[in-house]
């Protein structure tokens, strides 16, 4: 040893002898650095391991113990019959499957029925949500209309109509659950009469999620879908049914391909909007992407007014400013009245609202119709833009009637079907300037395309608006307005008063210029090139390897959860023995023991930056 | 000069577009569909040791940068 690091003694004087004779190469002095830093690491291990050892050898012993006489006792009883008691348990214990299998199926469960059951069944439980969302839906909106100074015919007609609607909903959930078809019990049949699109996220298999009740399932998948805690627990709250999540990929997939690359061209009677005079109607692109739908106001200026983020989780919508990011009544939509919070407070932000409660009541929204569902989208934007018009399909009519004042007249079917077209000349200025300035359906197709081919659907929605959907729309002449007549009364209501300044591209920050010209500005397109450049870069090889490293180490981040072993070792004529392991009892070592590690990481850290700054 | 630019730009594309994709893309997404994760989180500080990680080679390139610049200025050999 001493003569491997060089030193002699002889003549009882320490020298240095032969000191270059002994040193190590550099080749080996790195392997023996590298060996050293290993077995430092090891000992850091082993030591901050060691407190673990003793109690995991207790329970490794016994069960070691169990399974030897386990397999002693299968020796001498062969023929034993080993019972799935686990199994029996799981089935007896859970009212999902016991309801499903001897009530749902017969076909006689009754809305009584429900709520008799609904104490012991959680999966039961969403039905009433639905139906007490709904009516509580309904005395909100009736309050919001005395607030805005409703007359007392207007108040009994609202009355009237909610009750019926309520009704129907009722009657509506009773004949699903008969049939067995849980998913649209489960609130579908509600969501269709606000909005035929709004069921989407829901109808993913809901019922093979019920006949499991494992929610489990979707708070796993909603986790690695990107859902926030707080959002999950609002959808399981809002009584929201789940599927599994290879249903949900499944049901996305085959919705995708049911809507025309995705987009879909919407038209609306929610929003009263006053450009140029005249009284139009929104229009809204719905960009599906997953669960969620970007949805794109477009008012007949051509102009991208705002955009709302709208992603289902599970039954219920939840909305998010896309202007902001932000939530924009903070959580789950509650049926009718939270859309028309939305549609208030984004109307709000453009101080361009000219619509008031006494018309947006429940059967406004009721008569909510996607045009996307009963018509071509290049037809219907043809007809828009050549003002011709295309014929109602009857066949396709939505079940629902509106009924409310001023759409009544030439915008909805009667009950014994009509023959109007759309677009009405009521609402849209056919063939006018501003209505030619929609997007074409060239346009559209493009954007789909575009979307579909470079959209990641991994992206995060920071930027989604500004980076994609935004330097597909060109900015379009825009009318200045002129100033509305409001109808109502300000002094309760709580938006701010018309702009006549109002211009809608403020509402979107950054947005570029308007531009009459009907093409992008070749910055925006250099600057576009650049963004898909640098997109690119990170998935070509080999520059791909950095950000594959970060990926990768990523993949292993996930809430971490205490292992939970169960297991039940029959032992034949000796019986049963479960064993449960739930290492949450041992949260604390765990947490010391993490504390521990992160430290042995952070030295082994400083170990390597020897290496890797030089000494 | 926009069009040069863009003339750039189109042929960077270009060129990237003659890259292969990432090999490993398909096998990395696989990993969080491995079971257990979760409970190997519980046992080792993943996500804690990812920022420490991060935090670490961030400082360390800066170093590298500085001393890149220190010897291509000389006054470091």
């Amino acid at each position: 040893m001493i003569g491997l690091i060089g030193i002699n003694t002889k003549n009882g004087r320490i020298r240095d002898r032969k000191i270059n004779h002994y040193k190590l190469s550099p080749k080996r002095s790195l392997i023996l650095r590298f060996i050293s830093t290993c077995l430092s690491l090891l000992l850091v291990c082993v030591s901050v391991l060691g407190p673990l050892v003793g109690p995991i050898s207790v329970y490794a012993g016994a069960a070691g113990v169990k399974i030897g006489m386990y397999i002693l006792m299968m020796l001498l009883s062969s023929n034993q019959v080993v019972t799935d008691q686990a199994t029996l348990n799981a089935i007896n214990n859970s009212t999902v499957l016991q309801r499903d299998i001897s009530t749902l199926q017969d076909g006689t469960t009754t809305i009584s029925d429900l709520n008799s059951a609904l104490a012991s069944d959680p999966g039961l439980r969403r039905v009433t949500v639905q139906l007490s969302n709904s009516e509580a839906d309904c005395r909100i909106l009736k309050e919001r209309m005395i607030e805005n100074g409703a007359t007392p015919e207007q108040l009994s007609s609202f009355e009237s109509r909610a009750a019926t609607a309520g009704e129907n909903i009722k009657e509506s959930a009773e004949t699903y659950l008969s049939r067995g078809e849980m998913s649209q019990a489960y609130g579908g049949q509600s969501l269709l009469d606000m909005n035929l699109q709004a069921s989407f996220g829901m109808v993913a298999s809901a019922y093979e999620a019920a006949k499991l009740g494992n929610f489990q399932q979707f708070t796993e998948w909603a986790h690695s879908a990107g859902l926030t805690q707080e959002e999950i627990d609002a959808a399981t709250d809002s009584g929201a049914a789940f599927g599994t999540p290879e249903d949900y990929k499944t049901y996305i997939d085959q919705y995708r391909k049911t809507i025309v690359n995705g987009i879909s061209l919407s038209s609306s009677n929610l929003v009263l909007n006053n450009i140029s005079g005249e009284c139009s109607i929104a229009s809204s692109i719905n960009l599906y992407r997953g669960s969620r739908i970007y949805r794109m106001w477009i008012f007949p200026a051509g102009k991208v007014a705002y955009t709302t983020f709208i992603q289902y989780n599970g039954n219920r919508a939840l909305c998010v400013d896309n202007i902001s990011g932000e939530p924009v009544s903070g959580k789950l939509l509650s049926g009718y009245d939270n859309y028309n919070n939305v549609e208030n407070q984004q109307l709000a932000a453009t101080g361009n609202r000219t619509n008031n409660f006494g018309q947006n009541d429940l059967v406004n929204y009721s008569g909510y119709k996607s045009f996307s569902s009963q018509y071509d989208q290049g037809q219907y934007i043809n007809s828009l833009r050549n003002g011709t018009g295309i014929p109602q399909d009857n066949s396709k009519s939505p079940s629902v009637v509106t009924d409310n004042g001023n759409m009544t007249g030439s915008y909805n079917p009667s009950s014994t079907g009509n023959k109007y077209t759309i677009p009405s000349q009521s609402f849209y200025n056919v063939g006018s300037d501003t209505i030619k300035n929609f997007p074409t359906e060239q346009e559209y197709q493009s954007l789909a395309d575009q979307l579909n081919d470079n959209f990641d659907d991994n992206v995060s929605n920071d930027g989604f608006v500004q980076n994609w959907i935004l330097p597909y729309l060109s900015p379009r002449d825009v009318i200045q307005p002129v100033i509305p007549q409001p109808d109502i009364p300000s002094d309760n209501i709580d938006v701010p008063t018309y702009n006549p300044d109002f211009d809608p591209a403020d509402v979107i920050p950054d947005q570029p210029t308007p531009d009459p010209k009907p093409t992008t500005t070749p910055e925006q397109e250099t600057e576009n090139e650049s963004v898909m450049a640098t997109g690119g870069l990170k998935d070509v090889f080999p520059f791909c390897i950095p950000w594959d490293i970060a990926l990768m180490l990523s993949k292993f981040e996930m809430e971490r959860e205490a292992p939970h072993l169960l297991c039940t070792i029959n032992l034949g004529p000796a019986g049963s023995y479960d064993i449960d392991l739930n290492f949450a009892d041992w949260d604390d070592i765990a947490s010391l023991l993490r504390l521990l590690e992160l430290i042995a990481f952070i030295i082994g850290l400083a170990l390597a930056a020897r290496k890797l700054i030089g000494d | 000069m926009n069009d040069i630019i863009n003339m750039f730009n189109r042929f960077y594309v270009w060129i990237i577009g003659l890259l292969p994709g990432s090999p490993f893309r398909a096998f990395i997404n696989a990993i969080g569909t491995i079971p257990y994760l979760k409970y190997l989180n519980w046992f080792f500080p993943v996500s804690e040791c990812i920022v420490v990680l991060e935090a670490f080679l961030a400082v360390a390139a800066v170093y590298l940068i500085y001393q890149g610049i220190l010897r291509y200025i000389h006054l470091i050999k």
